[in-house]
C-alpha cells in the first residue's frame, strides 16, 4: 500500500515537472514585448517623444538674446547657460550631461533600432515597412543635420572633405568606434537618408509629427542652402510649396490667444518638433528694432518684461507647448524668397516676402513691399524677415551660421557679462560648441572641437 | 501551484541509526495584474454626476494663454509566471555523528527580452557536519559539551534585471490622436548574463562549561564572477547608462558568535555577542582602471585591486579670493573652479577608505530576576568613512531647482566677501559659470569625509509575567506585559560633526533616523 502511494506521488511529480516546462514562463505580458512584428516597429514611429525634443544651446548662442542677457538677475539656473551665452571655452562643468548631444543621438540610435529590424519584421506589407523605415531615415537625417550645425565646423564647399564632422552611427551596435568621418561624409549620409525616403512617404502628414514628402522637401531645402547648392535648394522648395502654403493668419488670433491652434491642429507645422527648454532671455534690441509698431508679430510674440529688462518671446505661451524646433511652411516661403534674392529676382523675392507679411499684418493696415523698398540689398531684406518671423526659435544660429561665408552679412555680435565684454566675430571657432567632457572621457576618439 | 515529495526514514539495522531526509517539489505561479484609472470633473454630490469635459479642446487660463485638460483615464494589465524546481537532503550516519547534506534549485520566470540561459541557471549546495563531540575518543572529556565542525560549498547568482538579449518595448497610446505607441525600454545587450557567486564557509561549534559558554566561528570566502553594474555609457550611442557584467572580486571574512550563560539561578543573566570582519578585493574587472574621475568619486566601476566599496575625494586646497573651490593635484598644484576636469587624471584623487563597515556585529545582555525580564540589544559598524552633506542645493545644479537653499547650518558659514577665505571653506553663492565645479568638488572633497564608525543604541525590552498563584482567583490562565522602546539612536559616534552615518540628512528631508518607538503589549490566555 504504502510502495503504491509512493509510486503515485512519484509520477504526479514527474507529470506536472514535464508540464511545466520552460515554455510556461515565456507569455506575451501585455504592455512590454520585443520588437517582433512590423506593428512594433509602428507604435515606436508613433510616439512622438521617441524624436520629440531636441536641444536648447541654438536659442542662446544667437544673437537673437540681448547683448545684456547674462547680467539680469539669476535669470539662469544653470551655469551652463551661462557659459553658451559668452560662447566660453567650455559650456559645461565637470559631470554634467550635454542635454542637446544626448537628445539627438536617441533619435539617431531609435531610427536605427527601427531601421535594424523593420524588413524583417513580420505581419506587414512591404509597403508599411517601407513607410516606416521612411520615417526613421527622416528623423535620423534630421538629428544629424541639428548636431552638424552645432557641433560640427561650419560647412564651407571647398573644404568640407577635410572638415572634423561627427560620430556616424548607421546601425546598432553599442560598441562601434566613434572617431567623426568627415563633414563631406555626414552630408552625404543626410541627403542619401531623405532622398531613399521620399518614394515611400505620404505627400502630407496624416499627424504632423510624422515625415512626409512635405517634410522630406523643407528638409532638403534646409540642407541644401547650408550646403550652398541653390539650384538645388530652389527645386525642393518649389516641391515643397506645391505641396503647402498654409499659414495662420495672426490677425484672427489678436486679442483672442487662447483659441490659437495647438501644436497638432497648427498648419504651419510641417515636421513638429521642440527646444529642449522654454529659455527665458531678453530679446536683442537691434532686432526689436527691425518691426514696424503695426506688425502683429511684434504686438503678439513679444512682450514687455520688467524683470528681464528688455522684451520676452511670449510665442511659447499661447499654447504651453514649447518652442518650436522643427520645419514649417513660414521657412519655406522664406527659403524661396532667400533663393530669389540670391539670383537677384527682386520681383519674387518681394512676392514671397508679401506671402509671408501679409498673414502677420492686419490686412486693412498692410503696406506690400514693393521692389523698390528692397533693390537695394535683396539678401539683407530676406534675412530681415526670417530675423522677423523666426524670433526666439533655433533657425537663426544656424542661419548665422551659414552667413560667414557671404561677406558681409556677418557682424561681430558683442555681449557683456560681469563688466566683461565677450565677442562673437566672423568666423569665430567659437562658432562651434565644445563637446561636453564625459563624452570624450568615455570615447577620446571623438576629439575636442578647437576653440 | 505546487507539489512535493517528502521523504524521512530511519535505516540502518535494529537500532535505526541512519536518517535519510529527502524533498523535491516543483512550484508554478501565475500573476496577472490589473488597473483601472479615470479622472473626473465637476462631481456634484447631490446628483452623483459629473461633467462632459472634451481633453482636447483648449480653454483660456488666467493669464489668457490657452491650455488644454488632457486624458486622466489609465489602464494596464499585467501577466507573469514563474517556476520553480528544488529539491533539498539530509543524510545522517551513526545517530548525527556525521551529516551529509544538499540543495538544488531552478527558478525561471517571465521576463521579456532575455534568452533561456540568461533568465534561469541551476543553483546548488553541498555541506557536511562532523560532530565530534560524539567521536568515542571525545566520550569521556566531560568539560567539552558540545564540539561540531561544518563545511559548505555552494553556488548562488543574480539574473540581470532590465535588460535582456533583445530590445524591449513598453506600448501605450497617444490621447491625443489615438495612434499606439511604444518607447524603446532597454536596448539589446547580448552580453549579459547572470551574475554568479560562489561561496566556501568553514564552522565550528563549541560550548563549554555545561553549555554556559558556547561559541560558533565561521570563516568564508566568496568569489563573485561577473558583477553586474549599471555603468555609466556614451550617450552617444542613445543610452547613459547600460548594465553589464563588469568585474570578478573575491571576499573573506569571519564571523563569531560568543554566548556566555553568566548566572542561571533566580537571577539570570545571558550575554549574546556578535562579530563580523569582512573584507572583499576586485581580482579582474572588464575595464581597465578608470581613467574617469567622474566615475571615481562616483564609486560606481569596480577597480582592480580596491574594495567594490571604495571611497575616493578630491583633496581640498581651500578658497581663492572669489570664494570658490580649489584643489590640490598630486604634486601639490592648485586648481581653480575654472579649470576643468581634462586638466585632473586619477592619481589627483585621494583614496579614503571603504564606505561599508568592514567590522559589524552587536551585543544583547538579557536579565531576569524572578519575573522580571530585560534585555539590551546594541549594535555596531566600525571602520568605515562616508560623505558628510555640507551645502545642497546651490541655484546651478542642473535639473531641479525648488525654491530654496537647503537649510543646513553651514549656509551661515559661507565665503561671503573677499578676505573670508581664510576662516571659513564653505564656497560663497554666485551665479558664475564655474559655480558647478565650485560646489561639485567641494562635496566630493575630502576636507567632507569623515569615519562613518558608531554604535547603535538598538532596543531596550522589559517585562514582567505574572505568577500562576497571582493569577489563581482571575479567569486569566496566564498573563504577561512586555515594553519596549526601539530605535533609541547613537550611543556613540566617531566623527566630530554629530552626523548619523546611517541616515545622511538630505535637503529633501527624505532620508531621516526613525525617531525612537515605544510599545507595550499585553499578552493573556483565559
Amino acid at each position: 500500500m504504502k510502495l503504491k502511494n509512493t509510486l503515485y506521488s512519484l509520477t504526479a511529480v514527474i507529470a506536472l515537472a514535464a508540464v511545466s516546462c520552460r515554455d510556461y514562463v515565456e507569455v506575451d505580458t501585455y504592455t512590454t514585448r520585443t520588437l517582433q512584428y512590423t506593428r512594433d516597429y509602428e507604435y515606436v514611429i508613433n510616439y512622438k517623444s521617441n524624436f520629440e525634443t531636441t536641444c536648447v544651446f541654438p536659442l542662446l548662442t544667437s544673437d537673437d538674446v540681448a547683448a545684456h542677457a547674462g547680467d539680469v538677475k539669476n535669470i539662469w539656473y544653470n551655469s551652463e547657460f551661462y557659459n553658451a551665452f559668452i560662447w566660453a571655452k567650455s559650456y559645461y562643468g565637470d559631470n554634467q550631461q550635454d542635454l542637446g548631444w544626448d537628445n539627438l543621438y536617441k533619435h539617431i540610435y531609435i531610427s536605427n533600432q527601427v531601421l535594424d529590424g523593420v524588413m524583417e519584421s513580420k505581419g506587414g506589407t512591404s509597403e508599411h515597412k517601407n513607410l516606416i523605415a521612411a520615417e526613421a531615415k527622416i528623423h535620423r537625417a534630421f538629428a544629424y543635420l541639428s548636431l552638424a550645425n552645432q557641433y560640427a565646423p561650419i560647412y564651407d564647399p571647398a573644404k568640407a572633405g577635410e572638415q572634423q564632422g561627427l560620430p556616424l552611427l548607421l546601425k546598432v551596435d553599442l560598441f562601434q568606434d566613434l572617431s567623426r568621418v568627415t563633414l563631406q561624409k555626414v552630408y552625404e549620409t543626410i541627403l542619401d537618408d531623405v532622398l531613399t525616403a521620399l518614394p515611400s512617404l505620404p505627400d502630407l502628414p496624416t499627424h504632423n509629427y510624422h515625415p512626409s514628402k512635405l517634410a522630406a522637401y523643407a528638409l532638403l531645402s534646409r540642407t541644401y542652402l547650408v550646403l550652398r547648392d541653390f539650384n538645388k535648394a530652389a527645386e525642393y522648395t518649389d516641391l515643397g510649396l506645391d505641396l503647402s502654403q498654409e499659414l495662420n493668419d495672426l490677425q484672427v488670433y489678436n486679442g483672442n490667444i487662447s483659441t490659437f491652434p495647438r501644436t497638432l491642429d497648427d498648419p504651419e507645422i510641417i515636421l513638429s518638433k521642440k527646444a529642449a527648454t522654454n529659455l527665458k532671455a531678453p530679446i536683442n534690441e537691434e532686432l526689436i528694432d527691425l518691426y514696424s509698431e503695426d506688425d502683429l508679430r511684434f504686438q503678439m510674440y513679444l512682450g514687455i518684461d520688467q524683470y528681464l529688462q528688455g522684451y520676452a518671446f511670449l510665442r511659447p505661451n499661447f499654447t504651453g507647448q514649447g518652442i518650436d524646433a522643427g520645419l514649417r511652411v513660414p521657412e519655406l516661403i522664406l527659403n524661396r524668397a532667400e533663393l530669389y534674392a540670391r539670383e537677384g529676382n527682386a520681383g519674387k523675392t518681394v512676392e514671397m516676402l508679401n506671402k509671408i507679411r501679409i498673414k502677420r499684418f492686419e490686412t486693412d493696415k498692410y503696406v506690400p513691399l514693393k521692389e523698390t523698398d528692397i533693390d537695394k540689398d535683396l539678401l539683407q531684406a530676406v534675412i530681415d524677415e526670417r530675423r522677423r518671423e523666426f524670433v526666439g526659435t533655433d533657425l537663426r544660429w544656424f542661419d548665422q551660421r551659414r552667413l560667414n561665408l557671404d561677406p558681409g552679412y556677418t557682424k561681430t555680435v558683442t555681449r557683456s557679462y560681469q563688466e566683461q565684454t565677450y565677442t562673437l566675430e566672423p568666423n569665430s571657432p567659437r562658432y562651434v560648441y565644445p563637446i561636453v567632457e564625459t563624452v570624450l572621457e568615455l570615447n577620446p576618439e571623438i576629439g575636442q572641437n578647437p576653440r | 501551484m505546487r507539489t512535493q515529495f517528502n521523504v524521512d526514514k530511519n535505516f540502518g539495522g535494529s537500532d535505526a541509526r541512519h536518517n535519510l531526509a529527502f524533498v523535491a517539489g516543483a512550484e508554478f505561479r501565475q500573476n496577472d495584474y490589473r488597473n483601472v484609472s479615470d479622472k473626473y470633473y465637476g462631481f456634484d454630490e447631490d446628483t452623483y454626476e459629473v461633467a462632459t469635459v472634451n481633453p482636447n479642446v483648449s480653454y483660456q487660463t488666467i493669464d489668457g494663454w490657452g491650455m488644454t485638460i488632457g486624458s486622466g483615464t489609465a489602464n494596464s494589465r499585467n501577466l507573469h509566471r514563474a517556476l520553480s524546481y528544488y529539491s533539498n537532503a539530509a543524510f545522517s550516519i551513526l545517530n548525527g555523528k556525521y551529516v551529509l547534506s544538499g540543495s538544488l534549485r531552478f527558478d525561471d520566470f517571465t521576463m521579456v527580452g532575455a534568452s533561456r540561459e540568461q533568465r534561469a541557471q541551476p543553483l546548488w549546495s553541498l555541506g557536511g557536519k562532523w560532530n565530534i563531540k560524539k567521536e568515542r575518543f571525545m566520550e569521556d572529556l566531560n568539560w567539552i559539551n558540545t564540539l561540531a565542525l561544518r563545511l559548505t560549498y555552494g553556488v548562488n547568482g543574480t539574473v540581470p534585471m532590465g535588460v535582456g538579449h533583445k530590445a524591449v518595448i513598453n506600448l501605450s497610446r497617444d490621447n491625443d490622436t489615438n495612434e499606439k505607441t511604444a518607447y524603446i525600454d532597454s536596448p539589446a545587450n547580448s552580453t549579459v548574463t547572470w551574475e554568479k557567486v560562489k561561496s566556501f564557509n568553514v564552522g565550528l561549534d563549541y560550548s563549554t562549561w555545561d553549555n554556559r559558554l558556547s561559541f560558533a566561528i565561521d570563516y568564508y570566502t566568496k568569489k563573485t564572477s561577473d558583477i553586474l553594474y549599471n555603468l555609466p555609457f556614451n550617450p552617444t550611442y542613445g543610452w547613459s547608462r547600460l548594465l553589464f557584467n563588469s568585474a570578478t572580486m573575491k571576499s573573506h571574512g569571519v564571523d563569531l558568535g560568543v554566548n556566555v550563560n553568566w548566572f542561571r539561578g533566580n537571577f539570570k543573566w545571558n550575554t549574546l555577542f556578535n562579530f563580523g570582519y569582512n573584507d572583499n578585493e576586485v581580482t579582474d574587472s572588464r575595464f581597465e582602471k578608470s581613467d574617469y574621475i567622474a566615475e571615481l568619486l562616483g564609486g560606481s566601476r569596480p577597480i582592480v585591486g580596491l574594495p567594490v566599496d571604495y571611497l575616493y575625494a578630491y583633496r581640498w586646497a581651500g578658497l581663492d579670493n572669489k570664494g570658490q573651490s580649489q584643489i590640490y593635484t598630486k604634486d601639490g598644484e592648485i586648481l581653480s573652479s575654472g579649470q576643468q576636469m581634462n586638466e585632473l587624471d586619477v592619481d589627483d584623487l585621494r583614496y579614503m577608505g571603504r564606505s561599508t563597515p568592514p567590522y559589524f556585529g552587536g551585543l544583547m545582555n538579557s536579565f531576569s530576576y524572578k519575573n522580571f525580564t530585560l534585555g539590551i540589544r546594541l549594535s555596531y559598524s566600525l571602520g568605515h568613512v562616508m560623505r558628510r552633506l555640507s551645502i545642497q542645493n546651490y541655484p546651478t545644479f542642473d535639473g531641479e531647482y525648488s525654491g530654496r537653499i537647503g537649510a543646513q547650518r553651514e549656509l551661515a558659514l559661507r565665503w561671503q566677501k573677499p578676505g573670508d577665505e581664510a576662516h571659513t571653506n564653505v564656497p560663497g553663492i554666485t551665479n558664475d559659470p564655474n559655480q558647478f565645479n565650485s560646489t561639485s568638488r567641494y562635496s566630493n572633497s575630502d576636507l567632507l569625509v569623515i569615519s562613518g564608525s558608531h554604535v547603535r543604541l538598538q532596543q531596550i525590552n522589559f517585562g514582567y509575567n505574572f505568577p500562576v498563584s497571582l493569577l489563581q482567583r482571575t479567569p486569566f490562565k496566564s498573563l504577561n506585559i512586555t515594553g519596549s522602546i526601539r530605535n533609541m539612536g547613537i550611543l556613540w559616534r566617531k566623527n566630530k560633526d554629530g552626523v548619523d552615518p546611517n541616515y545622511r540628512v538630505t535637503n529633501k528631508y527624505t532620508n531621516l533616523a526613525p525617531s525612537p518607538a515605544f510599545f507595550i503589549s499585553v499578552n493573556t490566555s483565559l
